[in-house]
């Protein structure tokens, strides 16, 4: 029986790795059943005991000039999320496809082709920018170590990048701590756009500035969307950011992906508890306007001891006794729609 | 910034010193007739007037509040909306009496505020030990960030009991009865036991909601919320937004609610106050303000904001530029630079407040003009 059991994790595994091989050939980017664990506590001789489970089980594929918007609250893994995909931390299970390619086993030398095709842009515009350093050159650094243009024309091509990004020329001597905020942000942008790449991990990009300048830099990525072609991964926690940029949205809680689905069905129709409540928890700047709000009880679990069953049902207002104990399947529900929520297993069955 | 030479910050300091002094020496000569004045309307809780807060800094003069004249009328939520540094944080804490001294200082105008034993005070002019009589009691404050808002070292319930053995007069065994209720009443179940907890074992929304216990403690009649929401997530943020509106209909308390989020401004206030750079550029109630803003700047932000039931295919509308320099400011409308709608009248000096309807002001040339043509 034993026996019998591993052999079918065996197959089950190898028509993983099929599937993901056929689809690695469809889509740009494909993560499957990715996983990335903190130890939170160690034994005696340092082996980890406990583990955080920030990333668990996520999948999902993303195609070219697409944006993928993922949302949640804090602490639901999404940050984390954006940095395995570009390997800064070691991975615990699952595999990344990048342009048919597997990446996930690729030692540090091996991944630098790949290091200036997937670019990252962090959260914090003011402690992501080297203060010792000119605007140009920060901007030329990458463009050098990547030999993206020859070396006696670096100076036009960064300033070409700048102004594309909407940064005057007079700026190439200028110190980070000489900028405001939207103009930093502005910077980290032409800092990862100038070594050409294909793939854009958005960090929180627009949180840590004001409404009317997060409205320039939101038209900005989509400008140069639109010119260049790029791919974008939006992280944030503003539901409202995302409908503006994202072609699909994918919904975090707890580590994993609740919900994944085009924008439109996902407004139109969300059908996880957990992204009604969060839609619906939206304050809306009109006073006319009546939110039919869902009010969630109670604070969201911690992440490294994460409830039995659906991680959601402690908080969840449609909780059957099923969620209490077997945690739901990412399934798809309609074509492009994933759901991991119990309600819809039944309506499968009847 | 412009560059600023060693010599000329010498110049600056030794200049702020002697300014600094000669504000201190004015403020103690404040006597009793100065800072017990009376309200122009009784309904008020608290009317500011002209009031200047000035930063004192090595760079230059930072004008913070640069003339701001407003009331908060009672049993009303008013929401005071703007973009970090325009001086919604500072008009507050002027409010408090808790600016940094001796950079922050008030340099002019007046806030005048009933208390509760029926005498009208003079804020901007009361001297501090007098104030700590009002403040805690009669204003009370919510910050932002509840972690570093409460105190580490003790627990929820002694710092609760604090409020009430100082402001009360109740003893121990009462202080605990009335900390227990009012943990009761900001929905935190199991008080009994969250009462002995210290605030590293609470989660933030429920850290904010012991910060919002704290305030209520004393029957305020005032309570400052400055940025209840930010540091929480949205599904938390409703909680807390839903309990703030709750309570202030069982405590009749007015609320100053502080916030860059139009949308928690839309839901929550009666009145709305929109600041730039130091000013307030428009007032009035909720409906008036996002129905017909006057004010190029309003119409902006309101326009910028991304919405949940908006159309996302279009551009986002975008003010462009930045806030300009709080060092120096122009002697034209500040917000000249960004403005679409410019028209001769905006090179001459800062426009005035001119009043649309009964509660409606805005201080804009372009909207003067627009306002008269209609008619």
């Amino acid at each position: 029986m034993a026996l019998n059991q591993e052999n079918l994790d065996e197959v089950k595994e190898n028509n993983q790795e099929a599937i993901d091989k056929e689809n690695a050939s469809k889509h740009l980017l494909v993560v499957s059943h990715l996983k990335k664990y903190f130890p939170v506590a160690k034994d005696f001789f340092g082996k980890p005991i406990k583990w955080l489970r920030a990333v668990d089980d996520v999948s999902f594929t993303l195609d070219q000039g697409k944006t993928l918007g993922i949302v949640g609250e804090s602490g639901c893994g999404k940050t984390t999320l954006g940095r395995t995909i570009l390997k800064l931390y070691d991975i615990q299970g699952g595999n990344i496809y990048y342009d048919g390619k597997n990446i996930t086993n690729l030692k540090s030398k091996e991944m630098i082709p790949y290091r200036c095709k997937i670019q990252y842009v962090f959260q914090d515009p003011y402690s992501s920018l080297p203060p010792r350093l000119p605007i140009g050159e920060i901007i030329a650094q990458p463009v050098r170590i990547h030999n993206i243009v020859a070396k006696d024309e670096v100076k036009k091509y960064v300033l070409h990048i700048m102004k594309e990004c909407g940064l005057q020329p007079h700026y190439y001597d200028r110190y980070p701590h000489e900028f405001s905020g939207g103009q930093r942000q502005r910077i980290c942008i032409a800092r990862s756009l100038a070594v050409k790449p294909n793939l854009v991990v958005l960090d929180e990009p627009v949180s840590a500035l004001d409404v009317s300048i997060q409205a320039q830099i939101i038209n900005l990525l989509k400008k140069l969307q639109t010119k260049e072609g790029f791919t974008y991964i939006f992280i944030t926690h503003d539901i409202s950011v995302v409908k503006y940029i994202s072609d699909e949205i994918g919904v975090m809680y707890l580590g994993s992906m609740v919900e994944k689905g085009s924008k439109e069905s996902i407004f139109a129709n969300p059908l996880h508890p957990y992204t009604n409540a969060l839609f619906s928890a939206v304050p809306v700047a009109d006073p006319k306007v009546k939110m039919n709000r869902i009010i969630l009880k109670g604070d969201i679990p911690s992440p490294s001891t994460p409830p039995k069953g659906c991680k959601f049902h402690t908080r969840c207002n449609k909780c059957m006794d099923i969620c209490k104990e077997v945690p739901p399947c990412f399934k798809e529900i309609e074509k492009g729609h994933f759901v991991a929520c119990h309600l819809y297993d039944e309506k499968k069955e009847n | 910034m412009a560059y600023i030479s060693n010599k000329e910050i010498k110049k600056i300091i030794k200049n702020n010193k002697l300014e600094i002094k000669a504000l201190e020496k004015k403020n103690k000569a404040y006597s009793k007739d100065d800072y017990i004045t009376s309200m122009k309307d009784d309904n008020n809780v608290v009317e500011f007037e002209e009031l200047k807060t000035y930063f004192y800094t090595d760079n230059g003069v930072v004008k913070a509040v640069n003339g701001v004249t407003f009331e908060v009328p009672s049993h009303s939520i008013v929401g005071i909306v703007g973009e970090s540094g325009c001086g919604k944080s500072v008009t507050s804490l002027s409010l408090m009496r808790l600016l940094q001294g001796p950079t922050g200082q008030i340099v002019d105008g007046s806030i005048r505020f009933k208390a509760s034993d029926g005498v009208v005070y003079d804020i901007a002019k009361m001297p501090l030990n007098k104030m700590s009589s009002i403040r805690g009691k009669d204003i009370t404050m919510i910050f932002q960030e509840p972690m570093t808002s409460l105190n580490p070292v003790f627990t929820i319930g002694n710092q609760l009991d604090e409020v009430s053995l100082l402001h009360n007069n109740y003893d121990k065994q009462q202080s605990k009865a009335h900390s227990i209720e009012m943990l009761k009443l900001v929905g935190i179940p199991d008080a009994e036991m969250v009462y002995g907890k210290y605030p590293h074992e609470l989660s933030g929304g429920m850290r904010q909601r012991v910060m919002i216990a704290m305030a209520l403690a004393a029957k305020p009649k005032l309570i400052v919320a400055d940025e209840p929401t930010t540091a929480l997530d949205v599904t938390i943020q409703a909680q807390i937004l839903d309990l703030l509106r709750d309570i202030q209909k069982k405590t009749d308390a007015s609320i100053m609610l502080i916030t860059h989020d139009l949308g928690v401004i839309a839901e929550m206030a009666d009145y709305v106050i929109v600041m730039y750079a130091g000013k307030i550029i428009e007032k009035g109630t909720v409906m008036e303000i996002f129905d017909n803003p006057l004010h190029p700047y309003t119409v902006g932000l309101q326009k910028s904001k991304p919405r949940i039931d908006g159309n996302s295919n279009e551009p986002l509308f975008s003010i462009p530029g930045n806030v300009p320099n709080p060092i120096n400011m122009p002697s034209y409308c500040y917000f000249k630079n960004r403005c679409k709608n410019c028209i001769e009248k905006c090179n001459g000096e800062y426009p005035k407040m001119i009043q649309v309807s009964d509660t409606h002001f805005v201080s804009c040339y372009y909207a003067q003009e627009n306002n008269s043509k209609d008619n």
